[in-house]
């Protein structure tokens, strides 16, 4: 049964490379033609001073779950607004 | 474009229709006055009163062409002091001429001061012109009621032959699946200088994050084919306050949505930054009879959106050495900026640009090659041969597919 299991996931695999093959040659030449993600990124070229960085971490719940990392997992997306996103201006 | 009747010449275009402090009280800003430039009208040389004044890129300087004497114009950094106090700012300070627009006509009628004839110059493209009477060179070099000229400049140092280079150079590495329209059109001597309406702005915020972070306990093997992850959930805040230095925002409207489906916005966007630091005091002569400016037609309310966003990311990106224990990853799920304190200074960037407009059916795109002015930093959008890439992308993938899947075929008979 193991066998047979590992031998279909490979055979699927298989199938896929040629339709991979197109799907990705046609990626690389929109990026390298279109540049449609190159953009100004302030986080790597402005001068900025981060201070008084007050941190909470306050656990909720055990979770189980099938997937590897936390649905919706977008502390790396600095460009990527949040769900809510709002300005103030006190001063 | 319909033709406009010509503004009525002011006496003093800084009164015209308010003093720039009049504008600002009507919506809270505090003004911060740039000091005077040249008067507007005939620029002369400081030393042999010439109005032939070119501006060399190669050397970064003004040159008389009649008697040579060099010159360059005063950094704005330093005679407006804008490096200092962003930590001290409170609510919204406005440059000169930065406060809002308040006529968005773009022809100005100017009286010669050589010959006294009215000449008009068309704002949007330019802030000089040749009076046809005496041949002398009008310019505006103060602020204007329709936003056109800027506080500072940012005058090129990479010339038109170096940017050329770097355009040919991005485009022959681009040329096998190149729209034929392109390639038969391309000519490298079409570049354009052009300088961009910007402000760039200073900030003291603060900025709390709320989201949801998880760490992993343990995972289990449910069976070949799942896994099950036991995990910690956790609210995760951040709140942290922040001094920015110089944020550059785009003030055209036509050019800050880098989302654009109608043109390749984000490539001029992409060649950002400058060396903000090295503006100087606008003087008309940086722009000459090669550069074409750009009119700001964006007010500091609307830039704001803008400079707000990029403050999030900033903190985002500030944030995110705080959160090495969530292995499994954390949620933002609101950011909120509190804009304590800002200050805006309107500023003309310079950017060398090749444009070709691709017809795609109803629809048009313009495609822009951008060289940055000042650093030479060269990013494009080369409209593609679409049916070539597909004949070579589906080809390959076809022909990959008569060798692989016969054996997966196999595979799949064998296993059964």
């Amino acid at each position: 049964m193991n066998n047979s299991d590992d031998s279909g996931s490979i055979a699927w695999f298989i199938f896929a490379l040629g339709p991979g093959t197109g799907i990705a040659i046609w990626m690389w030449i929109q990026a390298k033609y279109r540049n449609k993600n190159a953009r100004y990124k302030p986080e790597t070229t402005v001068a900025h001073t981060i201070t008084n960085v007050v941190q909470e971490d306050k656990f909720t719940r055990k979770i189980v779950s099938r997937s590897r990392s936390i649905t919706g997992r977008n502390e790396r997306d600095h460009h990527e607004r949040a769900r809510v996103s709002r300005v103030v201006k006190d001063g | 474009m319909t033709a406009e009747e010509p503004t009525p010449a002011p006496e003093n275009p800084d009164v015209a229709v308010g003093t720039p402090a009049d504008a600002a009280d009507a919506l809270d800003y505090v003004v911060l006055t740039t000091p005077e430039g040249h008067a507007d009208g005939v620029v002369r040389c400081q030393r042999c009163g010439a109005t032939e004044v070119e501006y060399s890129a190669s050397k970064g300087t003004l040159r008389c062409a009649f008697c040579r004497y060099t010159w360059t114009e005063q950094s704005l950094d330093q005679i407006m002091g804008l490096s200092d106090g962003i930590a001290d700012l409170v609510g919204t300070t406005v440059s000169s001429a930065a406060v809002d627009i308040e006529d968005g006509t773009a022809l100005i009628t100017i009286k010669c001061t050589g010959c006294g004839a009215e000449v008009i110059i068309d704002t949007d493209h330019n802030l000089s012109a040749r009076c046809h009477w005496c041949k002398h060179t009008l310019s505006i070099n103060n602020r204007v009621a329709n936003g056109a000229v800027p506080d500072g400049i940012l005058p090129f140092s990479v010339t038109k032959e170096e940017a050329m280079r770097s355009i040919q150079a991005f485009v022959d590495e681009r040329k096998t699946f190149a729209h034929p329209a392109f390639a038969e059109s391309f000519k490298v001597e079409n570049v354009m200088g052009f300088y961009m309406p910007y402000m760039t702005v200073d900030g003291n915020v603060v900025v709390r994050l709320d989201g949801a972070g998880e760490i992993l306990r343990r995972t289990v093997r449910v069976n070949d084919k799942q896994t099950e992850y036991h995990a910690d959930e956790y609210a995760v805040m951040r709140e942290l306050s922040m001094v920015v230095d110089d944020l550059i925002v785009e003030t055209s409207s036509a050019k800050v949505d880098i989302h654009s489906t109608a043109s390749t916005n984000n490539i001029i966007n992409a060649v950002l930054p400058f060396d903000v630091k090295n503006i100087v005091r606008f003087n008309s002569n940086f722009l000459g009879s090669e550069y074409t400016s750009e009119r700001r037609d964006m007010d500091v309310d609307a830039a704001e959106a803008y400079a707000a966003g990029h403050f999030m990311t900033l903190s985002r990106a500030g944030a995110l050495p705080t959160l090495g224990n969530y292995n499994r990853g954390v949620r933002w799920e609101s950011e909120q900026v509190n804009i304590k304190g800002s200050r805006w200074v309107a500023v003309l960037l310079p950017v060398w640009l090749y444009g070709f407009v691709e017809t795609r059916g109803s629809r048009q795109i313009t495609h822009y090659i951008a060289v940055n002015g000042r650093t030479g930093a060269t990013m494009g959008s080369v409209p593609i041969n679409r049916k070539k890439a597909h004949l070579v992308a589906w080809g390959t993938a076809a022909i990959v597919s008569a060798v692989t899947w016969p054996i997966a075929i196999v595979l799949l008979v064998l296993g059964a």
